[in-house]
Formats: structure tokens, C-alpha cells, sequence
């Protein structure tokens, strides 16, 4: 439905975004993340029609909207501050979009008292904006959005303004509103947490680049680079040497041992320097060596940090690195991990497989 | 930081107290002579500055004043379009520097301080100039031309900042919505920059009707404002009428001031605001609609006058017999009145001049001569005033009126009676005397008592004069010429010197001061009416003086001026308490012993060196 073509921008000497292509399909919650700075609000900017793309089109059901000024797009924003008229009412912040393109008044009445109810606000027509709380001003700006029934609906880091219980609420009614709504919704924001949540597809934005575009299961469990695996949730990371490759089975050396992986890049040849990713959580300690399914490090306690759901404990191996590793709190005994001590060594195990191999 | 700053403000009551006196002494001194200014409004007396007892009679006489709704009208059509033309004007600069990249716009934007930058006597140079270089007759529409001129920068700034302090997501957010630029402008922007807006229309409103100079240069004659019109008041001394004016002023100022502050503000503080600026804009427009259907074209006279210095009802009498409308311009100075008529297309069809300045007007031929036929009653003009050294042939001025320079005192607290001007070197009397502020009549008398003539412009005699001044400088309280009886009144001073209009004013109301012309003699100051070449209508200036010296109205002008005029038919018709009065007709004065002062030419820097130093002591 919408189509990036090798779009990008550049201000003087200075790239925003490099030449991308995207494809977002009809329906769906796609999720524009990065950190700032990364280019995701100048993407969201050029698909509204407030930038120009310095090279690269733009097309929505196929015509090519590159030229198009904003006002004339078939698309609606909600913007990080929401950017509500403060002079209007909520009926009139609502109505504006149908006012402007000279709706019959019965019509906007009807629709106007719609939207608020989409999005639980019935009765607040009267209220000037700045009478609302953070969450209820959201509201209002999807409302004022929703109500154009756009083909796209962009949505600029909504929930960072608000405070973390409400935001993760907003983000189950986002999630249910963009389904009974149907309206293609394209997201942007730097908490991972948002993405992962109510995405359907998440594209990692880095420097300007997409550096991974996927289900928010595969970015997590799958990441194909090092930025991503490190962005998205956390990752211990070590150098490594290809040394084994068939169709089901990767061999890789990390710290001078043998390790054998079935996932990765299929490209790699033996000999190749590698990144070997492992994820906190998919770690395990243990007093007793690994299992011959399990591969495994040994290494001292040096540090332990609780986190509430879960603790995480700092592993110094032996060949000096350090190994994060985050376990469950159901398994604290007497407030101690599995009865650990600080200083006490233990082997760091993990099951074959779980870990991810990289290009360096 | 912050922790710094609050452990200094709790340094202790002393610092605190401190700091309490110094906020209220910087109150006192920005709002003591506003405070003074409005008290004294409610004044019975005539004096400004000695408090006689509560009366409202001046705002009577104020509101019953016709030049003074002349002025106030003509301020508030300025006012009014000023203020719609400059705010229009400075909100599409505001917009266009905030919202459009263009060249030069950094300039441009600089360029808007200049109007505080600038000594506005130099915009009004500098607009003058330009306008008699385009030949453009000076009238309303050049003085709105000057208001907005430095009106709409600041209009532009105010909507700058509030422009500045608008987030550019409601702009994006609009079109985003659908919207068109325009709808944009009309729906988001302008509601948005709308309390800077109206700040902005009250703000020129107010700017424009306090503007004094760069107003006096692209002024015509026609269109005296109203702080113009004080300012021409305040020669004759100030009168409790410009404090009623300035509270008037004051008042104006400080609603509108009240509704800018509210129109800043968020919340219902901003409604009232916009109701109170809405209720004084809707005022302004009917005053102003009211305004200029009243100003029908029609035939005018304008002359240049002293301000107060006619009965006004003399001029109502000459519009409703002639149909022509009689326009006063003031001036508070002989070079004031030079300035007004020899600029440019000054407009003007009569002017009141000196001596002096009639024969600086007849020489560079900026005045012609009276068809005395065309004036018959010319012949009530005493014979004694029609051939004055600056006008042997009598025919270039209409003598109008005359003052002499002699000694007020109080009978009470000298002794009297006074009959010489030596009396102004009494020791007895040493710290209140009062000579006037004015050097020529101060080296005149000096020359004069001496039994010199200034006019020779020997430089011995000048030494001579200074010395005996010099003597005199350390009996004075000082040298002044406006408040005069004021000082008198409250006993600061006991003689001084004075003109005898002024003199009058006090010893009208206050009967134990007296007036005496001292026998030595004295200075005598006479203003004529002469007819300018550029006179718009000359034939209407001949009407309006015949109008004038016929006996009966030269006698109720002089009743409503009280200078006397030299009209000797018209002063045996003035009822006797005034005929005989001998302040206004001192008794015993013989021609041969009154000065009429003269140009002193390049003599004058010699006088004015040592006219500085008697100042400095």
C-alpha cells in the first residue's frame, strides 16, 4: 500500500536518512525504531509531506505522492505533543479536519461524536485542552486523526510524553483501536518495549539505515546484527571463528572452544571472524560443568544486581571478559539466587542452538 | 546553583528589609510625580503646585475646552488608523520573518529595533524632510504615515515573540488535518497569535495618541494633537488643565496597559481581556466614526497662535456668521512659530509674531502686507502702536496685544510700596527673589539701570551689566519664569520679577500681592498678526481681523485673555473692575520709558557666555 523507493534525505553535507525501500502493507502495525537522531522522525515526516525527500519516491496505492504538499495526502498524523489547537474545544480539535474540507455540519456531529467514543472521550466535547490530562489529550489527537478515516496514520513517539502505567495502557487501546479500525498504522519510537508490544512488523533504524526489518518475535530472537541484538533487549557479545559449515550445523570457536550452533548466517565460510551473541535470559548458572547438549563458560561471581522480576548477575571469566546473565527471581532462595554467593564460581551454561552468530 | 541563590536570599531579615526599602524607594521615585500630576487635577486653585482645596472645576472647564476637543479628536483619528494600519502591517512582517526564509530578512529583522534605537527626533527630521522633498502636504496622512512608521515594528516584535513562543506542530498539525495555507492563517495562526495581536492595535493606540515629536514635524497646523495642544499650553505657565489632560492620559493608559496584561495571560484572565480591549476598541471606532463625520470639508482659516491667547468664543461667533472654520495651531516659542511657517507648505494663513521674528518673516518675504482698505477698522488701533521700529509702515502687522515686565510682590512680607527695580537687590529680601529665566531681559535691565543701551553692544557696558547681575545672583532664590506664582504663593519668594498677564493670575485671586511697572522703566513685549505669502486664504484672514478689532469684540477678548490690547475704544467698553484694574493696565507708564527688545544679532554669544556663567553660580 505504501512504497518507499530508495528514498532519502540529505541536509547540506550532513545524510539524515540513507536511500532506503520499504514496503508497508495494507492493515498493518508497522514500527519505525531507533534511537534519536537515528532518522525515524524525518522518515515519518517525508511520508506526511512535511519534508522533501531529497532523492527517492513516494508512493501510496500506487500513485506517487512525493510532490503532494501534506494538506492533499490521504494521511494523518499524531504528533509526539500532540499538537491539539489550544483555543478550540475538543469538539472543535476533533471537527477541524471535516471543517476544513466543508463537511455538512449534521455529518461532522455524527462523526465527531464517533471518534470520541473510539476513543472513550464521549462527553468531554466542551473541554478546552488544556482541562485534560496527558492521556485524555492523546485521545483527542487520535480522535482528530482517526476521524479523516486516512489511509495511513502515522503516529510520532505518542506515548513518550505520558507516564509509563498510562503509556503501557495506551498501548493495549492503540493495539485494539488499529484493529477494528483497519487503518494502517506506522509507529515511531525509541522504546523497544512499544514496538515489540503492538507492532506486526518493526523496522531498527540506525544511523539513517534500516538495519533489520521484521516480526517483532524474529528481531528478538533473530537478530541479524549486532546493533539490533544489542538495542533490542540486551546481548553478551564475543569474538569467534567459523570452523565448521553444513546445512544444519554452524561450528564456531569463541575463547578457544568449540561451540556448535545451528543458527546464523548461512554465508559464512570457515575461517570467517564472527560475533557470537548470547541473551542474558537464555543463560543459566550452575556449580556443575555443562551437559554434553549444553555448551558453557566458567568464570567467578563479581556482582549481582536485582531487578525485581528477575536478577542479574555479573559472570568475570576466566579469560578476563564478563558475562551477563538475568535469572527469574521464582528461583531466589532465601535472598540469594539458587543460594550463590558473591566471589563463588560457577560454570555459565546455555543449551546448543540458543545463541546467534553474527558478521563481525 | 539554585542552592546558592536560596541560601542567599535567606540571609536574614537585614538584607531582606533592604531590599523591601530599595523596591519601595524605586516605586516612589516612578510613581511620586504621577501621584502629584493627578492630585493637584483636583485642585481649585489655578496655581499647580500650592493646594488650595478640593474642586473638580477644572475637568468642568478641560471638557468645555473647544481646542482641546479639536486635539483629542484629531489623536484619536490618528489613534485609530495608526493602530489598524501598523498592527496589519506589523503582524505580516512578524509572519513573514518567522515563517518565510527570504533575502535580507536578518536585515530586515535588525531593522526593526531601529524605531528604540533611534532619537525619534531624528525619524521626525528625517520624515519631514522627506515629505517636502515629495511635495507632499503635511496634513493627517502624513502625521499616521509617521506614526506607523514607528508603530508597526513594535507591533511585529510583540507578534514575533508570541509567533516564537507558538509551537510550528499546530501549523503542521492544520495542514496535515486538510487544511489550506489560507485556512491555516485564518483557522490556527491568527486565533493563536490573536491576544498579541490586539495587544498590538492598543499598543500603536496608545503610542500614537502619546507621541509628541516626531507628530510636531509631519504635523500640519490643522491637525494639533493632543499632546501637541498641552505642550502649547504650558507657555503660559501650566494651568491645573494639563493635569486634568495628563490624568485623562493617564487613565487611557492604564486600562489599556490592564488589558494587555490580561490578554497575556491563559484562562479567564485572557477572556476579560479580550472583552475589555473589545468594549475600548468598539468606543475608539464610534469616537472615531463620530470624528470624521464631524470633519466635513469646508472653508478654513488656520493661524498660529499662543496657545489661550483668543476667546474662543469669538471664534464660534466668526464660523456661524461666515462659515468658516477657524483652526488654532500653537507654538511655545518665538523660534517654535518661525519653525511652523517658514517649512515647507506650512498652511497657515496668519501668524501672532514679535518684533523680532516679524522682521526676520519680512526680510526672507515670507509675510506680505494687509490691504488696509479691505480692513476698516484698523482705525481703533491707538496711533502709538501703529509704526513699531520693525514695521515703520504699519502695513506687514496688526498689532494684537501687549504685556509689560515689572515687580510682583507681597504686600504682606515687603515693604512697600515698590517703585524701583533696585528693589531686586534688597538684602533684606536676600534668598526670595526671583528674577526671570530669560537673558535678554535680564542684560537689559542690568544695561538700563546703568544708564546703558543694550542695543549699542559694547562690550565695556556688557561687563558692567554682568557685574551688577553677578552682584544680585547670590539674593536670588533662582532664576524662573513658570512657576512663578507658585513660589510666590507658598512663600519661597516675596518679589519677583513677572509679567503682568502672569502677575494678574495671582493677584486676581490673591489681592495682597501687587503688581508695580517700577519708574526706572520697563521691557514691553507687543504681538502683532502678520499674513504669510503661502496664506491658503488671505481673504478669510482679512474678515477674521476686522472681525476681531471691531471695539466690542476687542473688548470681550481682552475681558477673556486679560492682556491688554491697543485698542483704546475697546478699552473704555471692558467693565471697570478690569479697566481699572493696575495689574493688567499699570498705572503710570509713559512710552518713552518702555523697551521693545530687539534682535541682538552676533552680540548675542557675548551675552549668552555670560548669561551661562550667572547660571552656573
Amino acid at each position: 500500500m505504501l512504497a518507499l523507493n530508495a528514498i532519502s534525505k540529505r541536509y547540506g553535507d550532513v545524510s539524515v536518512v540513507e536511500p532506503l525501500d520499504l514496503v508497508i502493507d495494507e492493515g498493518e502495525f508497522f514500527c519505525i525504531l531507533g534511537s534519536s537522531g537515528c532518522g525515524k522522525t524525518t522518515l515519518l515526516r517525508m511520508i506526511a509531506g512535511f519534508d522533501r525527500p531529497t532523492a527517492g519516491r513516494i508512493m501510496l496505492d500506487g500513485v506517487d505522492i512525493t510532490d503532494v504538499p501534506p494538506n492533499h495526502r490521504d494521511v494523518n498524523t499524531v504528533f509526539q505533543n500532540y499538537a491539539l489547537f489550544p483555543h478550540y474545544r475538543v469538539y472543535d480539535n476533533v471537527a477541524y479536519g471535516l471543517k476544513v474540507r466543508k463537511t455538512p455540519e449534521a455529518e461532522i456531529r455524527d462523526r465527531v461524536a464517533a471518534a470520541l467514543e473510539l476513543v472513550g472521550l464521549s462527553g468531554f466535547e466542551r473541554r478546552m485542552p488544556a482541562q485534560l490530562s496527558g492521556g485524555q489529550q492523546q485521545r483527542v489527537a487520535l480522535a482528530r486523526a482517526l476521524i479523516n478515516r486516512p489511509r495511513l496514520l502515522l503516529l510520532d513517539e505518542p506515548l513518550s510524553a505520558l507516564d509509563r502505567k498510562t503509556g503501557e495502557q495506551m498501548r493495549q487501546e492503540l493495539a485494539d483501536l488499529q484493529a477494528r479500525s483497519g487503518i494502517t498504522f506506522v509507529f515511531v519510537t525509541h522504546n523497544q518495549a512499544e514496538a515489540l508490544s503492538m507492532a506486526s512488523r518493526v523496522a531498527v533504524m540506525n544511523r539513517g539505515v534500516f538495519e533489520q526489518c521484521s516480526t517483532p518475535f524474529e528481531l528478538y530472537q533473530r537478530p541479524q546484527t549486532r546493533f539490533v541484538g544489542d538495542f533490542v533487549g540486551s546481548m553478551n557479545f564475543f569474538q569467534g571463528v567459523v570452523t565448521e559449515v553444513s546445512p544444519d550445523r554452524l561450528g564456531v570457536e569463541v575463547l578457544g572452544q568449540s561451540r556448535i550452533e545451528r543458527r546464523g548466517a548461512s554465508d559464512l565460510a570457515p575461517g570467517d571472524t564472527v560475533v557470537f551473541g548470547l541473551r542474558p535470559e537464555q543463560l543459566r548458572v550452575s556449580l556443575l560443568a555443562p551437559k554434553d547438549y549444553e555448551n558453557g563458560f566458567f568464570g567467578q561471581i563479581e556482582r549481582t544486581l536485582f531487578l525485581g522480576e528477575a536478577t542479574q548477575l555479573s559472570v568475570r571469566l576466566k579469560s578476563g571478559e564478563r558475562i551477563d546473565v538475568k535469572v527469574p527471581n521464582y528461583l531466589m532462595l532465601e535472598d540469594k539466587v539458587m543460594g550463590l554467593e558473591q566471589n563463588e564460581d560457577v560454570w555459565v551454561v546455555w543449551s546448543k542452538g540458543s545463541g546467534v552468530v553474527l558478521h563481525a | 546553583m539554585s542552592a546558592q541563590l536560596g541560601r542567599r536570599n535567606d540571609l536574614g531579615l537585614g538584607q531582606g528589609l533592604a531590599l523591601k526599602l530599595l523596591t519601595a524607594f524605586c516605586m516612589l521615585l516612578l510613581l511620586a510625580p504621577l501621584v502629584v500630576l493627578v492630585v493637584y487635577a483636583f485642585n481649585d486653585s489655578r496655581q499647580v503646585t500650592v493646594w488650595q482645596g478640593f474642586s473638580l472645576k477644572w475637568f468642568a472647564v478641560t471638557l468645555q475646552d473647544r481646542e482641546i476637543w479639536f486635539a483629542f479628536r484629531n489623536s484619536l483619528i490618528i489613534g485609530g488608523l495608526n493602530a489598524v494600519l501598523a498592527t496589519i502591517l506589523g503582524t505580516m512582517a512578524a509572519l513573514a520573518i518567522a515563517r518565510h526564509r527570504f533575502a535580507g530578512r536578518q536585515g530586515f529583522l535588525n531593522l526593526l529595533h531601529y524605531p528604540v534605537l533611534l532619537p525619534e527626533i531624528i525619524i521626525g527630521i528625517a520624515l519631514l524632510v522627506l515629505f517636502v522633498l515629495l511635495d507632499v502636504p503635511r496634513g493627517f496622512g502624513t502625521v499616521v504615515a509617521g506614526h506607523v512608521t514607528f508603530s508597526f515594528p513594535l507591533v511585529a516584535l510583540l507578534v514575533l515573540a508570541r509567533v516564537g513562543a507558538m509551537s510550528r506542530t499546530l501549523e503542521e498539525a492544520s495542514l496535515d488535518l486538510g487544511a489550506s495555507r489560507w485556512q491555516t492563517y485564518r483557522f490556527v495562526i491568527l486565533p493563536a497569535l490573536a491576544p498579541a495581536i490586539v495587544s498590538g492595535v492598543l499598543f500603536c493606540f496608545t503610542l500614537s495618541l502619546d507621541d509628541f515629536v516626531i507628530t510636531l514635524f509631519t504635523a500640519s497646523p490643522d491637525v494639533t494633537t493632543l499632546p501637541l495642544k498641552v505642550y502649547s499650553m504650558v507657555k503660559f505657565g501650566l494651568t491645573p488643565v494639563i493635569n486634568v489632560i495628563s490624568v485623562l492620559l493617564i487613565l487611557f493608559t492604564l486600562t489599556v496597559l490592564l488589558a494587555i496584561h490580561w490578554l497575556q495571560k491563559e484562562g479567564p484572565h485572557q477572556r476579560w481581556g479580550i472583552r475589555l480591549a473589545g468594549v475600548m476598541v468598539a468606543a475608539l471606532a464610534v469616537l472615531m466614526a463620530t470624528s470624521i463625520v464631524a470633519e466635513r470639508r469646508q472653508e478654513t482659516l488656520v493661524i498660529a497662535n499662543w496657545a489661550d491667547y483668543i476667546d474662543p468664543e469669538l471664534l464660534r461667533e466668526f464660523e456661524s456668521s461666515t462659515g468658516v472654520r477657524v483652526i488654532m495651531t500653537h507654538f511655545s516659542s518665538d523660534e517654535e512659530m518661525l519653525a511652523k511657517v517658514s517649512f515647507g507648505r506650512p498652511g497657515i494663513d496668519l501668524a501672532m509674531a514679535t518684533p523680532v521674528s516679524m522682521e526676520i518673516l519680512r526680510k526672507s518675504g515670507l509675510i506680505v502686507p494687509f490691504d488696509g482698505e479691505r480692513i476698516p477698522n484698523l482705525r481703533y488701533i491707538d496711533e502709538d502702536f501703529r509704526h513699531l521700529g520693525s514695521d515703520p509702515t504699519g502695513t506687514y502687522s496688526v498689532p494684537y496685544a501687549y504685556g509689560l515686565n515689572g515687580i510682583l510682590y507681597n504686600t504682606r512680607m515687603v515693604e512697600g510700596p515698590i517703585t524701583s527695580w533696585w528693589a531686586m537687590w534688597d538684602e533684606r529680601y536676600a534668598g526670595r527673589l526671583i528674577m526671570l529665566n530669560d537673558m535678554m531681559e535680564a542684560f537689559w535691565l542690568a544695561h538700563h539701570l546703568l544708564g546703558y543701551r543694550l542695543q549699542d553692544q559694547r562690550l565695556d557696558h556688557l561687563d558692567e551689566a554682568y557685574a551688577l547681575l553677578k552682584k544680585q545672583r547670590p539674593l536670588l532664590r533662582k532664576y524662573e519664569s513658570d512657576l512663578v506664582n507658585d513660589m510666590l504663593l507658598s512663600h519661597e519668594a516675596v518679589m519677583a520679577q513677572a509679567w503682568n498677564g502672569q502677575a494678574h493670575k495671582l493677584s486676581s485671586e490673591h489681592p495682597e500681592y501687587r503688581f508695580v511697572v517700577p519708574e526706572e522703566g520697563a521691557s514691553l513685549f507687543i504681538d502683532s498678526l502678520v499674513l504669510l505669502a503661502s496664506a491658503p486664504n488671505p481673504d478669510a484672514a482679512h474678515r477674521f481681523i476686522d472681525f476681531l478689532l471691531a471695539p466690542e469684540r476687542s473688548s470681550q477678548n481682552m475681558e477673556a485673555i486679560l492682556y491688554p490690547m491697543p485698542n483704546a475704544t475697546a478699552r473704555a467698553l471692558l467693565p471697570p473692575e478690569i479697566r481699572d484694574d493696575t495689574t493688567i493696565f499699570p498705572a503710570g507708564v509713559d512710552g518713552k520709558r518702555l523697551n521693545i527688545m530687539s534682535d541682538p544679532g552676533d552680540f548675542r554669544r557675548q551675552i549668552q557666555g555670560r548669561w551661562e556663567r550667572l547660571l552656573a553660580e
